[in-house]
């Protein structure tokens, strides 16, 4: 799977990369000063890349915790989100990292213990509870076999009752969750998409069914589970392909297991979208109805309005609104 | 495939391979057969950046696949062993290449310094050669940048170093690696080919403007047009034939989007 490994210099003695390495004997490794010598040069191709990462070994020494955008929360005031990880294994073409990166390698930045650090001290400096994302520039679980991020992670969150960690997935491999007792402050969110939709846009995802069946095992170990819907995508017969989702959802998980809904329309700076676009000529999700509104792509107004309603109705009926979070493009 | 190659003796197992023909009165020897390209560059920066100017110069076509193909001497590597490039760098320059590797393959990936002169001392895991940075740097200018890659095959070592090599051997070598440089050139050209725009987009928006009246942000907006049909599965002979009787560039690219509003919804 990773044949290509690039090292920084100033961890070639990380236990933790050394600890990566040994279970890669095969993959060429290359020295690197910087992980951005690789990951940065422009004249990259993301989708060339993509049949073939490679894995950047690195250290963070940038920020380590980054605002999240107003309104993305799912209930806690005091919101952040950290990335072990850049890239990921799937391949979804409605993806924002596709236009937000020049290459496609993963960089796993291996200093957890600095992540750790810091989101110590930023849940210590409030009595307000402490939301962490995990998800954002990456799949918080999809790489799990080489970063060990939540087998990590879970326990350090464990011990820190006032900060929240969300491990946001589309894997179906949840093996990490069954090492770990259950404990309140962590939310297992499932990103899911309807099945005939999926089926053009998610590449290289396990299928849904085997995404509802991880759920449903997790949260029967006793893990908060929370549904992503983002970014809801138009297609033919929306509305009875999302009331099946949605159905089928709910057939799996007991609603007193659902911790939270979030629901947000297919959008994006159109910086991103332009380069999405020129990566993928012949994506017909990009010649959808889409139009660009304060330097944002997405749906042409009524028609998102109308979709995310349509969706917003239809969980309404089926869960409590408190659960439902609406993460409000800042479009207008 | 664009391959540039250093030396006559690197080249001639190619050359005859591929059969290419030599091209007379070109200022540098020049061999091709349909879209195989071979330059003979001469040793160093200098010759090599101009072979592969020469080329992108007379075929200006974006993202082909190009290829730095020759001997090189290595640290670690035996004598006949071929590596591809995963890094470069050069005596005296900050500047440092990483060519992403997508081709999988088994030739090992190693380091490879580019240097002004043949290298007698030999660094553990280490490649030499006289080329391969200025290459790279000249052909990152029209390609992206995993289709430009190194191929080396090792002719010195420290147990057999420079000194006891005949160039005689190289032709040898590089024979004897005919099979796996077929597989890079076969598998970078079709990764080029997998990114390549449909060129019928582009044939169709050079005939429909030559037709006259449209600006230039007309003309951005029907390429645009054009490359939504295309993607959303549309004819585009069909569709060309339905904008024979349109009249203004304003109003063919109200038609096309007409034509196209039914279709932009994911099925």
């Amino acid at each position: 799977m990773i044949n290509s490994i690039y090292l920084e210099n100033s961890i070639r003695e990380h236990p933790k990369a050394r600890s990566i390495l040994s279970r890669f004997p095969k993959a060429n490794v290359l020295p690197c000063e910087h992980y951005k010598e690789v990951f940065n040069p422009a004249g990259q191709n993301f989708r060339l890349q993509k049949k073939n990462p490679a894995l950047i070994l690195a250290k963070q020494t940038g920020k380590l915790l980054h605002s999240i955008p107003p309104s993305y929360g799912v209930g806690g005031s005091r919101n952040f989100y950290f990335s072990h990880l850049l890239n990921c294994l799937y391949d979804c073409r409605y993806c924002f990292l596709q236009g937000m990166y020049p290459s496609a390698h993963f960089v796993h930045f291996i200093n957890s213990e600095d992540f750790m650090s810091v989101i110590k001290q930023t849940t210590e400096e409030s009595e307000e509870p402490s939301w962490f994302f995990s998800g954002y520039d990456c799949d918080s679980l999809a790489l799990e076999s080489i970063t060990g991020f939540a087998g990590e992670f879970l326990p350090f969150f464990s011990k820190l009752p006032n900060a929240w960690l969300e491990l946001r997935t589309k894997s179906a491999n949840l093996q990490v969750l069954e090492n770990q007792t259950p404990f309140d402050n962590v939310v297992i969110a499932f990103s899911f998409t309807p099945e005939e939709i999926g089926k053009q846009t998610e590449w290289k995802v396990p299928p849904l069914d085997s995404r509802i069946r991880a759920m449903k095992k997790a949260a029967s170990m006793g893990w908060k589970v929370g549904w992503r819907i983002d970014p809801v995508i138009d297609s033919t017969d929306f509305k009875k392909r999302y009331e099946e989702l949605f159905d089928s959802l709910l057939c799996n998980l007991p609603i007193q297991q659902l911790h939270s809904v979030s629901l947000g329309a297919f959008r994006m700076p159109s910086g991103f979208f332009k380069k999405m676009e020129k990566t993928y000529p012949s994506e017909p999700l990009f010649a959808g109805k889409l139009e660009k509104r304060a330097g944002m792509m997405a749906y042409e107004k009524n028609l998102e309005k109308d979709r995310l309603t349509t969706c917003e109705n239809l969980l309404l009926q089926r869960i409590p609104k408190e659960l439902l979070f609406s993460c409000k493009s800042p479009v207008v | 495939m664009n391959l540039v190659v250093a030396l006559q003796k690197e080249a001639n197992p190619i050359i005859q391979a591929y059969g290419l023909d030599k091209e007379q009165g070109c200022p540098l020897p020049f061999y091709f057969k349909e879209n195989r390209r071979l330059i003979i560059s001469g040793i160093g920066r200098a010759r090599v950046s101009a072979a592969t100017a020469y080329l992108m110069g007379r075929f200006p076509e974006k993202n082909q696949p190009w290829l730095n193909l020759g001997i090189a001497g290595h640290g670690s590597l035996n004598t006949g062993q071929m590596f591809v490039a995963g890094r470069i760098i050069e005596t005296g320059s900050s500047q440092c290449f990483y060519p992403p590797q997508i081709i999988t393959s088994e030739v090992p990936v190693s380091e490879l310094t580019t240097c002004g002169k043949p290298q007698k001392k030999y660094q553990p895991n280490m490649g030499y050669d006289m080329e391969a940075h200025a290459f790279y740097q000249t052909a990152c200018l029209v390609s992206t940048r995993e289709l430009v890659q190194v191929l080396k095959v090792v002719s010195d070592n420290p147990k057999q170093p420079i000194s006891q090599f005949k160039p005689e051997q190289a032709s040898k070598w590089i024979e004897a690696k005919l099979p796996e440089i077929d597989h890079w050139i076969t598998e970078l050209t079709e990764a080029a080919l997998s990114i390549k725009p449909n060129p019928e987009i582009n044939k169709l928006l050079s005939r429909i403007t030559q037709r006259g009246g449209f600006s230039t942000t007309r003309s951005l907006q029907l390429g645009s047009l054009l490359r939504q049909a295309d993607a959303l599965g549309e004819d585009l002979g069909a569709l060309e034939g339905m904008l024979t009787d349109v009249g203004s560039p304003k109003q063919m690219l109200a038609e096309i989007e007409q034509i196209l509003s039914n279709k932009r919804t994911l099925p």
